[in-house]
């Protein structure tokens, strides 16, 4: 069984109850799938009560090593959602809000959309950003450092790729797309602060139909906009007729000035 | 080394200058300036025939000579003084009426008194370095020095002009009457050319020492006259007459007025003249005289044959002005457009009364820019985007373009010449390239050559192939590969059912049974079609009667066996069929009906007088489609071709409906021909084509992006703009697309990773390999 991830990893609800390791069951993911297609990711993120930790992880007790193999899923011999949701756990954070996840599988080199492999959960040892290099790799260590990843400390120029990181391992497998609302969660995640039209953005994918997909054109070139075009209404720098901006972020510009035209 | 003895240099010789042996005295001079200034005066009193110039020339030599000349100077000065001073006075009290005539008069005197007095004192002006008029207008008026005096002809012209030009009572007095005369000369009374040319000759003369007379005491007076009064003229004119009587007056204005400078006015005027004359005239009339509802422009424009002169007229003073040029161009444009958009609003005409009207009204403008727009390229240009954005506006320009080819194909070109075919086509080809959606003209081209090329509805080939070559030049080889296959698809058919047809016959004649042979088989014309140039889709073949399928195998044997490896797929959708049906001993008929109704009729053979089938037995026999089904026996039932019956009443069919053969079918003909009952997808109907087809905008969606894929390969990476422009300009051939319908396509590619948006500049695409 191949559970594909349905949805983005920051936009997961947590599961009500965390599966223990020792019954790594393949079933697992399977109905945390079901049981999150029903839910809106954000609504819920606020709402679900943060795990005690101690309690909830006896991996921790052993000394809390950083093993590829207490987090990977034994069939697909990669580190999964599933897995990533264990070490959020184990870290004592909110997966669904701490970009910080994000940031460090994009550290770790994440080719795959949604999975880590076994070489690069290695990287732990050898990338010099995460906060185990050259330490011992244990969660608590990676704890310690947990902060350091924050991707408010990159630049713009090393927060584009980062940026394009979060669309492509929050996609599902093949397709080169975000679905609407996945989208609709994880876009003001990401783009934090820098941008001066999440709000307005947001709002505007929430008028278009729910099978919407945006494209990683599209999702990329959302930060390119933001760092590039002044504040609504004036949108300075934004060109209506040499415009080379995808046709969805002309319609944006639209819809806000017919917005802002009405009130 | 060179020695110099000193003492060895001769002696200096020294030359002194020749002395004088008597100086003249001061008595000596004035006895001889007395007898000078008494010949100056009698030189004004026009007695210098009596006085000896050599004489007098000696005298002013020797003054000037012993030192006397500046009393001499002084002297003479003082003289023409007094003498224009009394002169002034004179004229200063002349009427208004002799006024000119008198300043004329004593202008002249004084000219001819002046040149003879210049030449008698030459040497003085000579030798006091006296600096003439000439010198002191131009750029060496500095270098004068302050103690040279004025040669004695200038003296006399500044005497004149402090004396008479400006003397309070003559100067004003002097400009009114030229401005009255010239005032009265607009009127159309006769002046005396003469009198204002001096006069005006005389204020340009007395421009000495760099003011300029005449400029100042008239000319700018003048002009402020003229605007005047062709401001006043022009506006009562036109308020009362009509634009074309207008053009006229200006014209003859405008000739007067040039008339005016060789006559009297200083050359320097003409142009100062022409443009005050023009712009009260022509320019700030201009968009009165083009909009004007009775008799403007526009109104030329709607009866331009009549109107030429006119037009032609407008055009020629516009011309004079350019920047009013392009307002009668735009004018141009505007009324051009607004005829065609009449034409076109009109949604139920005739396509191809439609579009012989816009040829029509394409031949009378284009006359219009010929003759009277000197056939000048920019209002070429005009009319042509007038015409675009007309014929651009929805796509039933195309479809009527198209029906009316079809028009001209099947009737309109029978009989004509050859030369008449080639300007008729050149007509249609002149909109066609105003067309932007050369790709929906070419789907409904081949539509309609395909249905006259199957039902042989053409009248000339040539006339046919003529067009492709057109269409060729104007959008290359690609444009029109498929229409000459379907040419040549037909005639390759002809010569192939020839050799078939020799071949049957001389099968036949081995054959033991004629007679049998010939009853178990039928004629079969075959055309052969290549696969993709038709705009037929190939349905699955129906099942035809045995006598029909021994025919065609027979044909298909003997095809393949000359042409291995290809395959035949009979369209049984097209075509058509003759039968021979006997509905009654007195009624025999021979049927010409299409291969779906001939299918259906022969199943009625089998059955006795009178049974019926039902519509579900024959679709079971034949496999025809059941729309086509349904088309196909409707056109047998329509009351004019009944020739079968159905039971249930009104137009529709249901799939138990019951037929028999109607043996009481009649007709006066013989021959009788059933036409097929249009259907509604076939329609051509302007209302149902004003947007592009989706096929077509699935075809340009493709074209696009492989375009721009063409492009990126070429060019590894391309800036947004360039991009655009240059995928534009390359299906501009095709049809004009929109930025932003290109803009979708590079998105697409974009999402599909054929490009990717360069990572610091998002304006630039890079082409991924």
């Amino acid at each position: 069984s191949t559970p594909s991830p349905s949805q983005a990893l920051l936009a997961l609800p947590k599961p009500v109850s965390r599966q223990r390791p020792s019954q790594q069951a393949a079933m697992a993911p399977k109905k945390r799938k079901s049981a999150a297609k029903t839910k809106t990711a954000t609504k819920k993120k606020a709402a679900s009560p943060k795990q005690p930790k101690k309690a909830a992880s006896p991996k921790k007790k052993k000394g809390g090593a950083l093993d590829f193999d207490v987090y990977a899923d034994a069939d697909e011999g990669v580190v999964t959602f599933e897995g990533l949701a264990q070490l959020a756990d184990d870290l004592g954070i909110d997966p669904s809000s701490d970009t910080k996840l994000l940031a460090m599988c994009w550290r770790l080199g994440a080719e795959k959309p949604g999975c880590l492999s076994k070489e690069e959960w290695a990287r732990f040892a050898e990338n010099r950003h995460l906060p185990t290099y050259g330490k011992a790799q244990t969660v608590s260590v990676l704890k310690a450092g947990w902060n350091s990843l924050d991707p408010n400390f990159l630049d713009n120029s090393e927060f584009k790729p980062f940026f394009r990181f979060c669309f492509e391992f929050n996609r599902e497998g093949t397709k080169r797309f975000l679905e609407r609302d996945t989208a609709l969660a994880l876009l003001p995640l990401c783009v934090e602060d820098r941008s001066r039209h999440t709000q307005l953005f947001l709002e505007f994918l929430g008028t278009k139909p729910e099978d919407f997909k945006l494209n990683r054109d599209q999702w990329c070139s959302f930060l390119d906009f933001s760092l590039a075009v002044g504040e609504a209404p004036e949108f300075s720098g934004w060109d209506a007729e040499e415009s080379s901006w995808p046709i969805l972020l002309d319609e944006f510009v639209e819809f806000c000035q017919a917005k802002l035209k009405e009130s | 080394m060179l020695v110099v003895d000193m003492s060895t240099v001769p002696k200096k010789f020294v030359i002194k200058p020749f002395r004088a042996h008597c100086q003249m005295d001061k008595e000596q001079a004035q006895n001889i300036w007395k007898s000078l200034s008494s010949a100056v005066t009698e030189i004004y009193n026009k007695n210098a025939s009596l006085l000896s110039f050599e004489e007098l020339y000696r005298n002013a030599y020797n003054l000037v000579l012993h030192k006397h000349g500046d009393m001499l100077y002084e002297g003479v000065q003082d003289t023409v003084y007094t003498r224009l001073r009394s002169v002034a006075e004179q004229v200063a009290v002349c009427p208004d009426n002799q006024l000119l005539q008198e300043v004329c008069e004593q202008w002249k005197q004084h000219q001819v008194t002046m040149i003879m007095v210049r030449d008698i004192l030459m040497y003085m002006d000579r030798t006091l370095g006296s600096v003439s008029s000439q010198l002191l207008h131009n750029q060496y008026l500095r270098y004068v020095p302050q103690n040279k005096k004025m040669a004695v002809y200038d003296l006399g012209l500044w005497a004149f002009r402090e004396t008479i030009a400006r003397h309070g009572q003559v100067r004003d007095r002097l400009r009114k009457l030229l401005l009255e005369n010239i005032r009265d000369e607009r009127l159309g009374r006769l002046i005396d050319h003469n009198c204002m040319k001096c006069a005006l000759y005389m204020l340009s003369e007395l421009g000495i020492d760099s003011s300029n007379v005449y400029e100042e005491e008239f000319e700018v007076y003048f002009l402020k006259e003229t605007c005047q009064f062709y401001r006043s003229e022009s506006h009562l004119f036109l308020s009362q007459n009509t634009c074309p009587d207008y053009l006229k007056k200006v014209e003859s204005r405008i000739c007067e007025e040039m008339q005016r400078v060789p006559n009297y006015l200083h050359a320097n005027t003409r142009p100062k003249l022409r443009h005050i004359v023009e712009t009260e005239l022509i320019s700030a009339h201009t968009p009165a005289l083009i909009e004007s509802k009775k008799s403007g422009f526009c109104d030329l424009l709607r009866q331009s044959e009549e109107k030429m002169a006119d037009i032609t007229r407008m055009y020629a003073l516009c011309f004079q002005v350019p920047a009013t040029l392009d307002l009668l161009r735009s004018a141009l444009h505007e009324h051009v457009r607004a005829a065609g958009q009449l034409l076109l609003n009109d949604e139920m005409k005739d396509p191809v009364v439609l579009l012989r009207s816009l040829l029509a009204l394409r031949e009378k403008y284009d006359n219009v820019v010929r003759n009277a727009f000197r056939g000048e390229n920019i209002a070429q240009k005009k009319v042509k985007e007038a015409f675009e954005s007309v014929i651009n506006a929805d796509t039933r320009c195309a479809s009527s373009l198209v029906a009316y080819i079809d028009e001209l194909m099947r009737s309109g070109l029978k009989g004509a010449a050859e030369g008449e075919v080639e300007c008729e086509l050149e007509k249609v080809i002149i909109i066609f390239r105003y067309l932007h959606d050369k790709d929906v003209f070419e789907v409904l081209y081949k539509q309609y050559l395909a249905k006259r090329l199957l039902n042989q509805r053409s009248i000339s080939s040539e006339a046919e192939r003529q067009m492709l070559v057109k269409l060729k030049r104007e959008c290359g080889y690609q444009y029109t590969t498929k229409l000459e296959g379907m040419i040549t698809d037909i005639r390759f058919s002809r010569g192939a059912m020839e050799k078939y047809n020799t071949h049957r016959d001389e099968k036949k004649m081995n054959e033991v049974d004629v007679k049998t042979a010939r009853a178990a088989s039928c004629d079969i014309d075959v055309t052969m079609l290549t696969a993709g140039y038709w705009p037929i889709h190939p349905a699955i073949p129906c099942v035809v009667p045995d006598v029909a399928a021994s025919a065609s195998e027979s044909f298909k044997n003997f095809y393949l066996k000359q042409h291995t490896g290809r395959k035949l797929t009979w369209l049984t959708s097209s075509g058509t069929a003759e039968l021979k049906a006997i509905f009654s001993d007195v009624a025999k008929h021979e049927l010409t009906v299409s291969t779906y109704q001939m299918c259906i009729l022969i199943l009625f053979n089998a059955l006795d007088f009178g049974e019926e089938l039902t519509m579900q037995s024959i679709t079971d026999a034949t496999k025809i489609p059941h729309n086509d089904l349904r088309r196909h026996l409707i056109s047998l039932c329509t009351p004019k071709y009944r020739i079968l019956l159905k039971r249930s009443k009104g137009k529709g069919f249901s799939s138990n409906d019951k037929l028999r053969v109607n043996n009481s079918f009649a007709s006066k003909l013989r021959r009788v021909r059933v036409p097929l009952v249009a259907m509604k997808e076939l329609s051509t109907h302007p209302n149902s084509s004003h947007s592009v087809p989706a096929a077509i905008e699935e075809d340009r969606r493709h074209l696009c992006e492989a375009t721009v894929v063409r492009i990126m390969k070429a060019r590894k990476q391309a800036q947004h703009n360039d991009l655009i422009a240059e995928v534009t300009r390359q299906l501009s051939q095709r049809f004009h697309p929109q930025p932003q319908f290109i803009k979708k396509c590079i998105e697409s590619l974009l999402e599909r990773e054929y490009l990717e948006r360069n990572a610091s500049d998002a304006r630039l695409y890079v082409y991924l390999a």
